[in-house]
């Protein structure tokens, strides 16, 4: 569906620009594309926590 | 661990979710409920502008991107419920202004240009949020209620400045309790059963 300015005339002639903007590019998406992807991560966790929860948390699996 | 990067915290859109947005449905959905912002934005406006001239001066349009993200989270929201629940009709009008108006909640895209310590600023989004539900819900074909706008929502932005018990209880959820889609969607729906107004 192509949005046009006659589509948007409810909106005030100096805010109408950026919303069919938004509409056209779809601003997020273009933010976020997929080139994007990989750079979102989260940090890689602390072994020695990791490891110090599982001993908490199982103390019977080392023993074993 | 490393320090935190602020570039590398990206928010992306999956490919899938990119595809929904882009649809053609969401564009008209988006357009659609684009009215109903403006709509309630100037109305509010307007009421505020009797009731408190000093914070009508200061208040921004309704922010654009915060404004479409809204709408595209309650798209997307209403897109998940309609494939679950396999609805042949789309989701009823209490859904979608619950969608719509968790999102404008949350999003809060009205914005005050400068700082103020009125407290009417505090909830003006909630207050706003719930108009555009409100709206959605009244103007949509389903409904069997009377169009005029309820003297609830009337009373939201009056004269008296506590307003009715239910006025309060309603700015009160949105406000501190911000609600899902799901949460709200009694919320529509008991306004809409029990014509109290």
């Amino acid at each position: 569906m192509e949005v046009t300015e006659k589509d948007l005339d409810f909106i005030p002639a100096e805010q109408r620009e950026r919303f069919l903007r938004y509409f056209e590019e779809g601003t997020v998406a273009a933010i976020h594309s997929t080139e994007n992807k990989g750079s979102w991560r989260l940090p890689e966790p602390d072994k020695d926590i990791i490891a110090a929860m599982s001993k908490r948390l199982l103390p019977g699996k080392e023993e074993k | 661990m490393e320090p935190l990067n602020f570039d590398g915290y990206k928010l992306f859109h999956s490919r899938k979710l990119q595809k929904i947005i882009k649809d053609e449905r969401c564009a008209t959905f988006c357009l659609e409920n684009l009215r109903f912002v403006w709509a309630v934005y100037k109305s509010l406006k307007s009421r505020l502008s009797i009731a408190y001239p000093e914070v009508s001066e200061i208040i921004s349009y309704p922010d654009t991107q915060l404004t479409m993200i809204s709408l595209e989270s309650a798209y997307l929201d209403l897109w998940k419920y309609e494939q679950f629940h396999d609805l042949e009709d789309g989701p009823a009008p209490e859904r979608i202004s619950a969608a719509v108006a968790s999102w404008i909640n949350r999003w809060r895209p009205v914005q005050f240009k400068q700082e103020t310590n009125h407290e009417i600023c505090a909830f003006f989004n909630s207050i706003f949020a719930f108009e555009v539900g409100w709206a959605i819900k009244v103007s949509s074909k389903m409904t069997d209620i009377d169009h005029e706008p309820p003297e609830v929502i009337a009373n939201l932005i009056a004269d008296t400045p506590q307003g009715s018990k239910l006025d309060n209880l309603i700015i009160y959820t949105m406000m501190w309790r911000n609600p899902s889609f799901k949460d709200l969607i009694p919320v529509f729906e008991l306004l809409t059963s029990y014509a109290i107004f």
